[in-house]
């Protein structure tokens, strides 16, 4: 047998190599611009939220905003759940995910940690918390589990990472 | 014509029962002749009967013969090349040139088919619709969740959030320059706005809150410096594509230019310790 054929597989084999490792092409200006559309108002207030967040300088306050732009993110879930988009709901979910887990969770800790049951700050954060907790719950609560969109492993698994979500947190603990 | 002669045409004759013309008056006058028609008919009927002998050991005397009057080329010479010259391949080629092509093809034909048969006829998971590949996401919106949650977590201190918010300025006027020919006026306003306010109210606010002696004086120039640098860069990127976009960005890329001009000097100036 001639070696062409055996140096044709080998290169198939290198260039499906190389084609399956580029980088996926990026979105188009058309792409971008409906993210644009759909991220203007959370771009402009996650940018509040973060100039809000700036001075904050007790953990309790900072639960507070994080608890605000956890109820932003909650409210795009609730707009992605009722277009039926999956995938819209799949990143917002991934971003109060992010939030909750690396911004609420560890500031509230730290508050739990600060604050003496007794203090006057101590009712403020019982009801922060606790309207965190809620409002995660409810996020959670609002993707369907039949139905159209509950077909999607994309939005089952959006399910799943808001309830994950809320249990990160837990209730407030009880009162003693 | 004599009888020697009939018969000799009679056995030269492909078809005994056939004979030709000249031979006709002899046949009809002769009845040994004819007799002798008669065997020839039925020899080549027999004849007809015999099994095909063998022709394999002629080809084998052939071949001897031909070995005996020197060397007789049985295979196709192959030009040794880099890959089976070298012998690091020989097990592959001896194993792919004990394949038949032909067959090997029609089986991996075979399999595919087989294969996308199965797969359609595989009963599918209930409950679940096959997934479409999903639509890109914003990764500017995952930075600036990201951002925000450093605000929250690990940039305290105001030369911590003077850096996140100069990031967070780069990526507003990246956004508007990936946009600008595809948005509409509103949308570029809207982009222009939040940098201003980012600008001013996040960076140039926080690099007035870094009190002297908080920092090194290098660590103090590496903020000022990065935080200077984003904004020059947005006002070169953002005062070039002024000049060439369409009438309804250029006035809000012309207010990111400014505004990362007018950001950048007010940082000079705070880095100076003038303001």
């Amino acid at each position: 047998m001639r070696p062409r054929p055996l140096i044709v597989l080998f290169a198939c084999a290198a260039l499906a190599a190389w084609v399956s490792a580029q980088p996926g092409a990026g979105p188009t200006a058309a792409e971008l611009r409906q993210m644009l559309r759909a991220n203007r108002d959370l771009y402009d207030d996650l940018a509040q939220s973060a100039l809000a967040m700036a001075k904050r300088n007790t953990s309790l306050d900072r639960v507070d905003e994080c608890r605000r732009v956890a109820d932003r993110l909650a409210r795009e879930v609730r707009v992605a759940v009722d277009a039926k988009d999956a995938d819209r709901l799949a990143e917002v979910t991934d971003h109060l995910h992010a939030v909750t887990h690396d911004g609420l969770a560890p500031n509230l800790a730290d508050a739990h940690q600060d604050i003496h049951p007794h203090s006057p700050d101590s009712p403020r954060l019982r009801e922060v918390h606790q309207s965190a907790y809620d409002s995660l719950t409810r996020a959670a609560n609002t993707v369907p589990t039949d139905g159209d969109l509950a077909t999607h492993k994309r939005a089952q698994a959006a399910r799943e990472k808001l309830a994950a979500a809320a249990a990160r947190i837990g209730p407030p603990p009880a009162e003693k | 014509m004599t009888c020697d002669v009939a018969r000799n045409r009679l056995l030269a004759l492909p078809d005994p029962t056939r004979p030709t013309d000249d031979l006709l008056p002899h046949l009809g006058g002769c009845a040994a002749c004819r007799a002798v028609q008669a065997e020839a008919v039925r020899l080549d009927a027999l004849l007809k009967r015999l099994p095909v002998p063998s022709s394999e050991a002629r080809k084998a005397a052939f071949l001897n013969a031909l070995d005996a009057a020197g060397p007789v080329i049985r295979t196709r010479p192959v030009v040794p090349s880099s890959l089976t010259g070298s012998g690091a391949f020989k097990p592959v080629v001896s194993w792919l040139k004990r394949i038949d092509w032909k067959y090997a093809g029609g089986g991996v034909a075979a399999c595919l088919v087989l294969g996308i048969g199965i797969w359609f006829l595989a009963p599918k998971p209930k409950g679940t619709e096959p997934e479409q590949a999903a639509r890109p996401k914003s990764e500017r919106l995952a930075r600036m969740v990201k951002r925000t949650t450093d605000l929250a977590t690990t940039a305290h201190a105001p030369h911590q959030r003077v850096g996140v918010f100069a990031e967070w300025t780069a990526d507003l006027k990246g956004e508007a320059c990936d946009v600008y020919k595809v948005a509409d006026r509103e949308d570029m306003n809207a982009l222009a706005s939040q940098y201003e306010k980012v600008v001013s109210e996040g960076v140039v606010s926080q690099a007035r809150q870094i009190e002297a002696g908080t920092l090194t004086p290098g660590e103090r120039s590496r903020v000022f410096t990065d935080a200077m640098k984003q904004l020059a860069d947005a006002e070169t990127d953002a005062s070039r594509l002024a000049g060439e976009a369409p009438p309804n960005a250029r006035d809000a890329l012309a207010k990111i230019a400014r505004t990362a001009q007018d950001g950048r000097r007010t940082l000079a100036k705070l880095a100076e310790g003038k303001q």
